[in-house]
């Protein structure tokens, strides 16, 4: 376990089965993959039912694989679908530095 | 049956609507429960099918996709489907009220990360059965599991395929 990802509730469901837990992480960086990419393209005004939608996408799948902070992070960049493009930006690069957090634990596992 | 509104998400089963009946007939003789999961995410989907039929043993379809979901929900009559609200192809409270409008019967759980009191109200309004908000566990899955049993023994199967029949 560490600051950024907490397994626990994620290892009740799986049961520990580790080729499960494998499975479950390559779907979740495969679509954070997805999210921080389209997150990146999309931060004008036009866009912003996509960014929202989308930033809710990685919510979720943050939330129930107990990455409560990036939870939290895709949360407010959510709430703040109607920021300027600068303002996302910054929402972005917190989301990034999180990810990265969550990213290199997974992939160490 | 009401006159369906959401005719872009009809237009993809066409005949399956007057077929289903007969396949809500085969559900109360099912030795395991069916259930649908939909999500557009396949972390999610994957999750749920594992607390689904690992630890409940139960039958389950997933699928990312609204239309599709129709089309398996109308195909098995699903004892319970668990409906994220953003999916592909529609949105689950649409695909929630054309179910709950085909099957009154059916028993539907909306899974949302969304905390808005429009996507409960909404939910509430389709007259869903349950409403879980991300992130899920075990328990809350097995909690409305659990509720379905118990409505299931307390309203006869036979009520249920005479109003079914009625309707044809």
């Amino acid at each position: 376990m560490n600051a950024s990802v907490n397994l626990n509730n994620l290892r009740d469901m799986t049961g520990n089965d580790a080729a499960l837990e494998h499975e479950l992480f390559e779907a979740f960086l495969d679509s954070s993959d997805e999210c921080l990419e389209f997150l990146s393209g999309h931060c004008s005004a036009a866009a912003a039912d996509d960014w929202r939608k989308r930033a809710h996408a990685w919510k979720g799948i943050s939330l129930n694989l107990g990455a409560e902070r990036l939870g939290q992070l895709c949360k407010n960049a959510q709430d703040n679908y109607r920021a300027t493009a600068a303002e996302k930006l910054l929402l972005l690069a917190d989301i990034r530095e999180e990810y990265k957090k969550v990213k290199a634990y997974l992939e160490a596992l | 049956m009401a006159e369906p509104r959401h005719l872009d998400l009809l237009k993809c089963v066409p005949g399956q609507i007057t077929n289903f009946p007969e396949a809500a007939r085969q559900r109360p003789a099912r030795e395991h429960l069916r259930i649908l999961a939909v999500d557009d995410q396949r972390f999610t989907r994957t999750l749920l099918y594992q607390v689904l039929r690992t630890y409940g043993g139960y039958l389950v379809d997933t699928t990312a996709d609204a239309r599709e979901a129709l089309h398996l929900y109308l195909q098995h009559a699903h004892d319970i489907a668990f409906l994220d609200i953003e999916i592909a192809g529609d949105n689950g409270h649409t695909l929630a009220s054309i179910i709950k409008e085909i099957d009154p019967e059916s028993y539907l759980v909306m899974v949302t990360a969304s905390h808005l009191p429009e996507d409960a109200e909404r939910a509430k309004a389709n007259k869903v059965d349950g409403f879980i908000v991300k992130p899920f566990n075990r328990e809350k899955i097995h909690n409305c599991i659990d509720a379905y049993m118990r409505r299931r023994k307390e309203k006869p199967v036979e009520a249920d395929h005479e109003r079914l029949g009625q309707s044809q």
